[in-house]
Parts: C-alpha cells; sequence; structure tokens
C-alpha cells in the first residue's frame, strides 16, 4: 500500500467513480432539457429536430400563466410564515431552556421526514369540514407546515455556529431582550434566515402532493398543472416549462448557497 | 502614583466617580441536588480592584454570572450601594462586563461596538459619537473606529471590549478571564493598562480569572475559590504569606507543605509540631493549629547558612533548575523524608549545587506556618 503508484491508480479510480455518480445524479434531470427544443409534438427522445415552438405555448399559455402566479401567491407567504416560525422554534429551543428539547426539536422536523401523502391525507378531510378546500388558505397552510422545518434546520444551525455570549453581552450593556434579538441575534442570524426563505420558497414551488390533494382547478400550481398534462397530454410544452420551473429553482438554491457562503465568512472571522 | 498624569482633562472629571460598594449577603445557587455555590457572603469596597481565583469548577463565573444578573440565585441578596438588585434584569443593572473572548459583535464596526451602549440608552447622536471617539482615545485605538472587530489583533480587541464596557460609566466592571485569550507578553501588558484604565475610572472592579500571578499583580484584595465556596480572602501579600489551608497555601506560589502529627504550643503564638516520619520543628500555630506545615521557598536556607536557622535538616539535592537569575531546588530531608523546595536569586559568581550533593536545610521559625488540612502526597 506505500506504492506511490498503486496510490496515484486509486485516486484516479475514485475521481471517476465520483463522476459517475454525478453524472447519475444530474443527467436524468438534464434530459428533459433537449426535449424542450423539440420539432416533435409529442413527448420523443432523442428529438428529432430543434425548435422554440414549446416555449412560445409555454408563454402564451393562460393555464400556465395563472399557475405560476397561483405558485407565487402560495409560495412566498407560504416561505414568510414559515421563516417567521421556523425562526421562533428554533430560538426556543436553540438557546431556550424548555424541558424536551430534544424531542420537541425532532417533531419539528418530522413533517420534512414523514411521507407527505400521509400529511395530505390527514388534511383533506379536514380542509372539507373546514370549508377550505381547493382554497389559498388550504394549501397555504399545508405548504408552511411542510417549510418550516426546512427554515428550522437553517436558522437552529446558525444559532449553533456562536455562543449565546454575543445575547449576553448585548444584555450588560443594556439592550432589554427585543433590541437583543433585533440588533445582535438577528443580525448574526440573517443568512441561516434567508437561506431557510428560500429553500422554504422552493420547496413550495415544486411542491406536488399536497397540491394534487388541497388545490382546484382555479388555484393549482404549477407541478399540479405538469402532472395533470402528462396524464392528458403529452407534448413538449411540459418539458418547456418543467425547464423554466428547473432555471428558477436552480437559481434561487445559488443565490441561498451564496448566501450561506458570505454568511459563513463573517462571524467565523471574528471568533478567530 | 501618578496614574493621571497622561490623561487629558476629560477622563479626570470621571475620574471623581466612585465605583460602587457591592455586598453580597449569603448568595447561593443550586442546579438541583448539586450545589454551585455555597451561601456566599462578601463586601467589596466602591473603587476596589477584587479578584476571584479558584480553579475550574470552583464557583467563580456562578458568582459572576449571578452579579451579572445571567443567573439567578437560589438564595441571598446581593446590594449595589445598599440597594438589593437580585431582582433587576441584566440589562437594567448598569454594569460593564469584559468576556473572555470579548464578544465583540462581528456585524458592527469597532465605534459601532463602543457606541452600542450608549445607543440603548437613547444618547444623541452628537454626544454618542464624541463620547465613543473619547473611549477610543482612552484605549488608544483612535483611527480605528471603522473597522470591523476582525480586522483588530487580539489586544486590540481586549482594548474595544474595555472601551465599550466602560463608555457608558457603569458602576461596577465584571471581568470573565479577560486576558485568557492572549499570548504571555501580551497579557503582561494589558495588565497594567487595565489596572491604569482602572484607577483613571475609579470604577468597582470584580475579576475572575484562574490565573494566580495575574490575580496577585491586578488586584487589590483577592479571594480563593474551591467547591463553591470562598476559601480566603485577603490582600495579594496576605493570602501568599498568611495561607489558612492547605489549599490556599498550594494554590498561590510553590510553597512546601509538609505533614503533621502532633502539634504543643510554645510562648509568643509558635508551637512544637512533629513532622510525620520523624523530627520536630518549631512554627507558627496560626489561628487553626492544623495538620500541616507550611514553608515558602524563598524561606528557606540552603548550605552553611542554614546553621544558624532554628529548624535545621540535613538533606540532599534532588533537582536543580536555573531559570533567569533565579535557581530552584528540590531538596529531600533526611529521616523523614519529605520533599522541600526552597528558592533564590543567583549572581553570576554562584556556583549551584548538582542532584545528589549533599547539604544543610533549615528556615527561621516564623517562616514555617502550622495550617489546616492534610497535603496532598
Amino acid at each position: 500500500m506505500t506504492d506511490p503508484r498503486l496510490w496515484r491508480i486509486l485516486s484516479y479510480g475514485i475521481l471517476a467513480f465520483a463522476v459517475l455518480v454525478l453524472i447519475y445524479l444530474v443527467l436524468p434531470t438534464l434530459v428533459i432539457v433537449p426535449l424542450s427544443f423539440s420539432s416533435e409534438t409529442f413527448l420523443s427522445f432523442p428529438p428529432p429536430g430543434f425548435s422554440l415552438q414549446w416555449y412560445d405555448a409555454f408563454a402564451q399559455s393562460l393555464d400556465y400563466r395563472i399557475a405560476i402566479l397561483n405558485s407565487v401567491k402560495i409560495g412566498l407567504p407560504a416561505a414568510l410564515f414559515a421563516t417567521v416560525f421556523g425562526t421562533l422554534a428554533a430560538l426556543a429551543l436553540v438557546r431556550g431552556h424548555l424541558p424536551g428539547r430534544r424531542l420537541l426539536s425532532a417533531l419539528m422536523i418530522a413533517p420534512l421526514i414523514l411521507p407527505q401523502i400521509v400529511l395530505a391525507i390527514g388534511l383533506f378531510p379536514i380542509m372539507v369540514k373546514l370549508g377550505i378546500i381547493g382554497s389559498y388558505a388550504g394549501i397555504l397552510l399545508g405548504h408552511t407546515v411542510l417549510a418550516m422545518p426546512l427554515v428550522f434546520i437553517t436558522v437552529a444551525a446558525a444559532l449553533k455556529s456562536y455562543a449565546p455570549t454575543y445575547e449576553l453581552a448585548a444584555m450588560t450593556l443594556g439592550a432589554n431582550r427585543w433590541n437583543t434579538f433585533r440588533f445582535v441575534t438577528l443580525p448574526m442570524i440573517k443568512p441561516g434566515v434567508i437561506v431557510g426563505f428560500i429553500f422554504a420558497f422552493a420547496f413550495s414551488f415544486d411542491e406536488l402532493i399536497l397540491a394534487i390533494f388541497l388545490t382546484n382547478p382555479a388555484t393549482r400550481t404549477v407541478p399540479r398543472l405538469l402532472w395533470e398534462h402528462l396524464n392528458y397530454q403529452m407534448t413538449p410544452v411540459i418539458a418547456a416549462a418543467t425547464v423554466v420551473l428547473l432555471v428558477i429553482t436552480l437559481s434561487m438554491l445559488a443565490i441561498a448557497a451564496v448566501y450561506a457562503r458570505t454568511g459563513a465568512r463573517k462571524p467565523s472571522g471574528a471568533a478567530s | 502614583m501618578n496614574v493621571h498624569a497622561d490623561l487629558t482633562p476629560d477622563h479626570k472629571v470621571i475620574a471623581e466617580k466612585r465605583g460602587a460598594l457591592v455586598e453580597f449577603g449569603g448568595v447561593t445557587k443550586t442546579y438541583g441536588p448539586v450545589t454551585a455555590l455555597r451561601p456566599t457572603s462578601l463586601r467589596i469596597e466602591a473603587g476596589e480592584f477584587f479578584a476571584i481565583i479558584g480553579p475550574s469548577g470552583s464557583g467563580k463565573s456562578t458568582l459572576l454570572g449571578i452579579t451579572a444578573g445571567f443567573i439567578v440565585p437560589s438564595a441571598g441578596m446581593i446590594r449595589i450601594d445598599g440597594a438589593d438588585i437580585v431582582a433587576v434584569p441584566p440589562y437594567s443593572r448598569n454594569f460593564g462586563m469584559v468576556f473572555q473572548n470579548y464578544a465583540l459583535f462581528p456585524h458592527m464596526t469597532v465605534a459601532e461596538n463602543i457606541g452600542f451602549p450608549l445607543r440603548m440608552r437613547g444618547v444623541a447622536k452628537a454626544e454618542k459619537a464624541e463620547r465613543v471617539a473619547r473611549a477610543l482615545a482612552m484605549v488608544r485605538l483612535e483611527g480605528l473606529g471603522d473597522r470591523r472587530p476582525s480586522e483588530l489583533s487580539g489586544g486590540q480587541q481586549q482594548r474595544v471590549a474595555l472601551a465599550r464596557a466602560a463608555v457608558y460609566d457603569p458602576l461596577l466592571l465584571l471581568m470573565d478571564e479577560p486576558l485568557g485569550a492572549l499570548d504571555k507578553n501580551l497579557r503582561e501588558e494589558m495588565q497594567e493598562e487595565i489596572k491604569k484604565f482602572q484607577k483613571a475610572l475609579g470604577v468597582t472592579v470584580i475579576y475572575v480569572t484562574h490565573d494566580q500571578q495575574e490575580a496577585a499583580a491586578m488586584a487589590d484584595r483577592l479571594a480563593i475559590m474551591r467547591n463553591g465556596r470562598l476559601e480566603q480572602i485577603g490582600s495579594p501579600r496576605e493570602l501568599y504569606e498568611r495561607p489558612q489551608n492547605v489549599f490556599v497555601a498550594g494554590f498561590l506560589g510553590e510553597a512546601s507543605i509538609l505533614p503533621v502529627t502532633k502539634t504543643s504550643p510554645l510562648a509568643g503564638g509558635f508551637a512544637v509540631a512533629e513532622l510525620a516520619g520523624g523530627g520536630n520543628v518549631e512554627a507558627v500555630a496560626s489561628t487553626g493549629v492544623g495538620e500541616a506545615l507550611c514553608i515558602r521557598p524563598e524561606c528557606i536556607v540552603v548550605g552553611p547558612d542554614a546553621e544558624q536557622t532554628d529548624n535545621v535538616f540535613a538533606a540532599q539535592v534532588e533537582e536543580a533548575v536555573y531559570a533567569n537569575g533565579s535557581v530552584r531546588y528540590r531538596l529531600r530531608l533526611d529521616g523523614s523524608g519529605h520533599v522541600v523546595n526552597a528558592r533564590f536569586s543567583t549572581r553570576p559568581d554562584l556556583v549551584l549545587m548538582q542532584p545528589g550533593q549533599r547539604t544543610k536545610v533549615g528556615w527561621a521559625r516564623r517562616d514555617g506556618l502550622l495550617i489546616e488540612g492534610r497535603p496532598e502526597t
């Protein structure tokens, strides 16, 4: 094992394997991209010719326009609520002295781990009873519950990244609890809060199962519309819509990644 | 003392203000069955520099946390100039605190950090700027107000923390191992600076550290804590020269602590004690005549001169260590086999003894103290 040649071969082997895994992860997602430029009228691979007609059809479609608007109308407030409640929960469970904090933390991220279908089936009869099935309020509630763990995780991580000494210092300097939060805690966890918000919005924007159960044709989101179109018409407009969705989601995740990096740099620089 | 010499007239105005008188009355903290702080009563005078030292887990941080208001005591009271403050939240106590890692807010500039307590007090912008500038000047950091804390050295960060904790003229300044993160040379420089700063402000200081040399160099008085209890309170010299028990004697400096079995009083506050393992010594009978004899290393005479002292033993050199103009010998006494440590200054012409060499050891009876507690073996 001390032979350097053997090590070099081994490291090339590991590199090749890593590349293969990456291709396996990314390629199926990217197959959709050439499909969206197809000249054919149904989804087939490989596409026989190049055309932008499906992007044109997507842009012209009133259904898609309404669905995108719905996705934003649901996604933004859901992300906002999830951010507020997720941040409050993280503060209580990371900085507070509640009994049973471990159990409560586990409960907080349970919606992320449990199958979404379970929640969807549970919410459906309740919302029927409440008369909010198919309304914005219904899907908003559902998405807030599912997106909250994402914010909880990012904000809890931000809170755990620095010692609570900063808050104690602020208090000795005359800041009451609210001012301590506003001028010290919030600026320190800001990257975590923003990344959590982006994750929450991206989640709501992509979510299908709850949308199937809790929306109606007037409130349906982009993923639900895509799913319906897949069932009835297999035109490449679906591919075009998916690529647009993909670009939006990826750019949001890129923003989140940039924020997480700049945020991580600041406190660590001060701690050293 | 000429500490005001290099201060501007502005600082003299501050210097006339006095620090607070701090009184602890039966302050206790228990966590379930665990006692972090036994009932503690203590009076710290206005303007006093008071250090608390002890190993980790001794309760010194608990006492400081209770004073700052982070920890609610299970019982007892704390009076500041006569008023009980136990129920007052930390942000209304108007104390300054310097933390071990400074806790400078990384998202604020140096000037914003120092201005933060003034902002919380609603001080007008112009006055705030002026007071921040004055505080920066006082810690010799003029022109660095726009920097981020992360762009400063450890010593500079320490001075910013000091300026921030003092800019609102607190009556009491709490310091929690403030020099723990600095290297040795800088630490000594900062000790002087903090001391000067405290004198100029006239503020009362409670200074927690585990470094006994630092505490002795800076404090007017110090308290030694162990197991949630104040073991002894006094000036650095009192504690060093008149320790009451084995723990205090062993914590400060390197004393020789020998077990004794039997003591019988003599006239004039002295006593004869029998060393465990044989041999009699004459020593000062402290308040509680105990089971240990304590002798400071600089009081022990080695060589022919030892014959002139009250307690003379034949001994063998076990170890000789030379460091910066002084020499330390470890000597084993014949008969009882106990080890004593001696230390004295050297001159270039002095010939040092070597390990294995035989010699005489002795000390005056006024330099041996009978103290409480059983020495560790």
